[in-house]
């Protein structure tokens, strides 16, 4: 097979900043390895290897509860992953016009476009974090706004920039979706019992120590004595404390789907309807 | 100028390149439902059909400050980002053993026991390897990093395969709310602003007077005006709603800035940018 060098030489100039910081990295054999292999499935691509790690990484992608968008210049969206997506599809804030570009319901000032153009271009002046925006996006019936970071990715870095590149990153965090672990995960993290666990998840929500009571159906004194177990499991001293871990360390994902969100909910409500009974 | 893949590649090459890129297309299908996606999977440029969505995801997870990483079914490590890369060079709880696995000291019911013994993250292929989240005690003493496993399906069943998937959070990470975000979003003043973002930081009120300098009932009326222009009732509220909304997408260090590699188009006009898209339609 005829390997065209040009070709070659392009992937491994792509591949190269990795490759550096596996070789200075002597251990990660495997790390090479695996480039090395997927350098050569560039030239010869018809093996899977390359479109499984590019599988595993959309999956990596799709269990953060942040959305993620990655837009060309012209702000139309190449890659979301299924948070995005979910957001995109109420079309409540945000939506996609018919040309797929990313855009706002209601018109704000600057508007979306001209803040991915203003990332792109500054990073293009080597500027880079300076050209980062924070939008505060509105929703109607009351809720809370949606939260967008734009930020150039390093596709705008590229040479041969053309229309499609993908050249800008767009976060969205909506505040309101719950950032609940699934149960099991956080009781094998940290050894926690069942009520624990629902207990950090409702803590992780903003309940006051009253609201998760009433809502798992124990009295406030069982509530703080379960408190105080959660503190000593995981090793801090303050409610704010521990709230702050919980999302820093487990918070941010695997996302849990909303049947597991509805069971943990039936499970109290079990729960509670037991007590009274 | 160099042109799209396909406009150079023999007949012959052209076939199998349309193949890789069905499949490819296939597995996008499977985890991301959209037809958007076709525009990233263009046959006119394998480039972005092969290592540009992988390498953007990669950074992606950079952007936020969460470890990826890749194993096969011995826990070998194939693929890591930069953020796992920097952990796992770090040797600060993860590690690579002699044959490239990936260890950890897993917290196990005798955590006192000074002499934990290194795990291995992915167990064998013998044992099953469904979702699990793992918390990796540290050598230095600071809070444990949470990894979170799963499996990959892979079609092929060889040893090399990746088999599992591994997602390392930080929650020692600095949490980077600026004082201009929070007056972009909320129209905070200064005070306001840097007394949410201390109590972000997980710091009592008590604590925040004495960084601030300011008397205990400034801090209280300066927090009063916070809750009523973010809209919630408790200083635990507060602090969980700035995480959500802003602490997420801001949680840890940027990635070092890019050099910057000014393209043609944007030092000569915009003219230089056709004659490139024209080549690659007309050689196809």
């Amino acid at each position: 097979m005829i390997v065209d060098t040009n070709v070659n030489a392009r992937v491994q100039a792509a591949l190269r900043p990795r490759l550096a910081v596996a070789k200075q990295a002597r251990p990660i054999g495997g790390l090479l390895n695996v480039l090395e292999i997927a350098h050569t499935q560039v030239v010869r691509p018809d093996d899977s290897t390359i479109s499984d790690l590019l599988a595993s990484s959309f999956a990596a992608l799709d269990l953060l509860i942040i959305g993620l968008a990655v837009c060309n210049i012209s702000g139309q969206v190449l890659i979301a992953n299924q948070t995005a997506q979910r957001i995109l599809e109420k079309r409540d804030g945000l939506e996609l016009d018919s040309d797929d570009v990313l855009c706002t319901v209601h018109d704000c000032t600057p508007s979306l476009a001209q803040l991915i153009q203003r990332a792109v271009r500054s990073a293009l002046l080597g500027h880079g974090k300076l050209g980062d925006a924070m939008l505060s996006v509105p929703r109607r019936r009351g809720k809370r706004a949606l939260n967008l970071l734009i930020r150039a990715a390093s596709g705008a870095m590229e040479a041969e920039c053309h229309a499609n590149q993908p050249t800008a990153l767009v976060l969205v965090v909506d505040s309101e979706c719950p950032a609940a672990a699934a149960l099991p995960e956080l009781r094998q993290l940290y050894g926690l019992t069942s009520t624990e666990a629902r207990l950090a998840n409702l803590l992780m929500e903003g309940k006051t120590l009253a609201e998760c009571g009433s809502q798992l159906g124990i009295r406030r004194s069982t509530v703080r004595m379960h408190l105080r177990n959660l503190f000593a499991k995981t090793g801090v001293c303050r409610q704010s404390e521990l709230v702050v871990l919980l999302l820093k360390s487990i918070g941010l994902g695997p996302r849990v789907n909303e049947g597991d969100v509805r069971n943990t909910i039936s499970q109290s409500l079990g729960q509670r309807t037991a007590d009274v009974e | 100028m160099s042109l799209g893949y396909s406009s150079m590649a023999s007949g012959r090459n052209q076939a199998k390149t349309a193949q890789a890129v069905g499949k490819l297309r296939a597995f996008a299908r499977t985890f991301m439902n959209r037809e958007w996606n076709q525009k990233i999977f263009d046959p006119l440029s394998t480039r972005t059909a092969t290592e540009t969505p992988f390498l953007l995801t990669l950074e992606t997870l950079d952007h936020l400050g969460i470890g990826f990483v890749v194993c096969n079914h011995s826990g070998q490590v194939l693929v890591a980002n930069r953020t796992a890369e920097a952990r796992i060079r770090k040797k600060d709880g993860l590690q690579l053993n002699s044959r490239a696995e990936l260890c950890g000291k897993r917290k196990g019911n005798r955590s006192g026991d000074p002499r934990l013994r290194a795990t291995k993250i992915v167990p064998s292929r013998e044992f099953g390897y469904g979702n699990a989240a793992l918390s990796i005690q540290r050598t230095s003493g600071e809070k444990p990093l949470t990894v979170v496993v799963r499996s990959i399906p892979s079609l092929s069943q060889t040893a090399e395969d990746a088999a599992a998937l591994l997602l390392i959070f930080d929650s020692n990470l600095p949490v980077r709310i600026t004082e201009q975000e929070l007056k972009q979003l909320y129209g905070m003043t200064t005070t306001e602003s840097r007394l949410a973002i201390l109590l972000t930081d997980g710091k009592s009120l008590d604590d925040c007077c004495r960084v601030l300098d300011i008397s205990r009932a400034t801090a209280c009326t300066h927090l009063r005006k916070v809750f009523k222009k973010t809209g919630v009732r408790r200083q635990g509220e507060l602090v969980v709603l700035l995480l959500k909304s802003i602490g997420l997408v801001r949680l840890g260090s940027t990635p070092a800035p890019l050099s910057p590699r000014l393209p043609a188009h944007f030092q000569n006009g915009e003219a230089n940018c056709e004659p490139a898209d024209a080549g690659c339609v007309a050689a196809s």
